[in-house]
């Protein structure tokens, strides 16, 4: 398991809404690690709805860039504790 | 949703247009009296910061230069205005500090940082090519470590103060050149050591370097620019974004160099440079490599320092020490050539390098 995935058990990371979803938490990790793990796991589930945790601007900025030009969507990015959670989603 | 997502220091527009600013900005400080295809060099200048404050005694390289200085300080006002300061630490500050000795190391061998490569080839150095493929190669290897699940741990959130060490120390720094102010004809003033002759000596004017650094470091937090970075993402993902501020800032400071009359092409005699091919390669693969293993090249160190990140802090503090070790044991070129044990210390830094590499690895 990678070392930066965790699942909806731990509630105080990911609120009702993202319950269902892969949870990514790129929080603390430095360049270029946030794209190589988000870019990995996007290969994986190939579609679906993944909620990517980061802590700085420089990696929300990478990750939804490779996010884009992997044909996934952004859903929303928000503001969580001293980072972002941003939503991807691809459907069939 | 895109358009929003990005600002537009985020855009390819943003990036480029940033490269092309530190691309005029640079030649224009040689203009103004910085060193021959040195408008801008992180590694030289820290080099020079080392023997100021008489870390090194190499009587060539001593001059408080407030491009670091600026660089630190106008990524502070831009993470403070755009409140992105975020004070972190934790991911193997240690090794980080290793990583920027030796990439200090490698860089001095071949005598630049990767700002610096690119500078001197566009102002006709050719011995930057074998610089800026080393460069490239040592990135490679670097790519293939991060492939591997190459990994320092994570940083964690900490005190503001603890994102305010280095911006700190640069405003100690600051202070003792404003104490002590260069005396003409004097090496020492104070505390502080100055080149009377070579590279050292040439600057200029200190709020010109000042102002033109802060306005630098500025963009380059917003834009996030990365020498290093431009080439890794180039290699791993295909990506071009970060690759085209670099291209901009060689474009722009090619034809800065024409109109200022800066470009002077050939391989030999070129400022500040040695033609031993194989070590300006070499010594460009060490850097190269804990340029990638540490995460940014030794501009983005700075401007992350500056927005709270202290690891990077302490990859500045860890180059800076590197390049005391560089001129104390005979480590860094001359334009006579390599440094008397500089291939020994460049094959130990890659030994280290890989050493990080090989065992720094977290797979699933």
């Amino acid at each position: 398991m990678p070392i930066c995935r965790i699942y909806y058990e731990k509630k105080e990371l990911v609120n009702e809404e993202v319950l269902m979803s892969t949870v990514l938490d790129l929080r603390g990790l430095s360049c270029p690690q946030p794209v190589i793990l988000t870019i990995e796991e996007i290969k994986k589930l190939k579609q679906g709805e993944i909620c990517i945790l980061v802590d700085t601007d420089t990696s929300k900025e990478n990750v939804s860039r490779a996010v884009i030009s992997h044909g996934w969507t952004i859903k929303s990015i928000e503001p969580e504790g001293v980072g972002y959670k941003i939503i991807i989603i691809k459907e069939e | 949703m895109q358009k929003k997502l990005f600002t537009f220091f985020a855009t390819r527009l943003g990036i480029v247009t940033v490269g092309a600013i530190i691309g005029v900005l640079a030649p224009l400080l040689q203009k103004l009296g910085n060193p021959p295809n040195m408008g801008v060099c992180v590694a030289c200048f820290q080099r020079d910061i080392a023997g100021a404050i008489g870390l090194h005694r190499f009587q060539l390289a001593q001059y408080i230069r407030p491009e670091i200085i600026g660089f630190v300080f106008g990524s502070l006002i831009a993470a403070y205005s755009y409140k992105e300061f975020r004070p972190r630490t934790g991911s193997a500050p240690i090794v980080r500090f290793i990583l920027g000795v030796f990439a200090m190391i490698g860089a001095l061998v071949f005598l630049g940082c990767p700002w610096r490569a690119f500078l001197r080839l566009t102002g006709g150095d050719g011995n930057a090519l074998f610089g800026i493929a080393g460069l490239i190669f040592g990135i490679w290897i670097g790519t293939l470590f991060l492939r591997a699940g190459y990994n320092l741990g994570r940083s964690q959130p900490t005190y503001a103060s603890v994102g305010w060490i280095i911006p700190l120390i640069m405003l100690g720094l600051l202070c003792l050149v404003i104490v002590f102010p260069q005396t003409p004809g004097q090496d020492k003033s104070g505390i502080l050591f100055y080149s009377m002759k070579g590279p050292g000596s040439m600057h200029a004017p200190l709020l010109v370097s000042l102002s033109f650094s802060i306005f630098i470091g500025f963009l380059a937090q917003r834009s996030r620019f990365c020498t290093m970075g431009a080439i890794r993402d180039f290699l791993l993902f295909k990506q071009t974004h970060l690759l085209s501020g670099v291209l901009a800032l060689a474009i722009f400071s090619f034809i800065t160099n024409l109109i200022l009359g800066q470009f002077n092409p050939g391989f030999e005699k070129q400022p500040i440079a040695h033609s031993m091919q194989l070590w300006n390669f070499g010594g460009m693969v060490l850097a190269g490599l804990a340029f990638t293993l540490a995460g940014g090249c030794p501009g983005r160190q700075l401007f992350l320092a500056g927005e709270g990140d202290a690891d990077a802090g302490v990859f500045v503090l860890g180059m800076i020490v590197g390049a005391a070790i560089s001129h104390n044991f005979s480590l860094a070129s001359s334009p006579d050539g390599i440094g008397q044990y500089g291939a020994h210390a460049v094959i130990i830094g890659l030994m280290v390098c890989l050493f990080v590499g090989f065992t720094m690895r977290k797979k699933s």
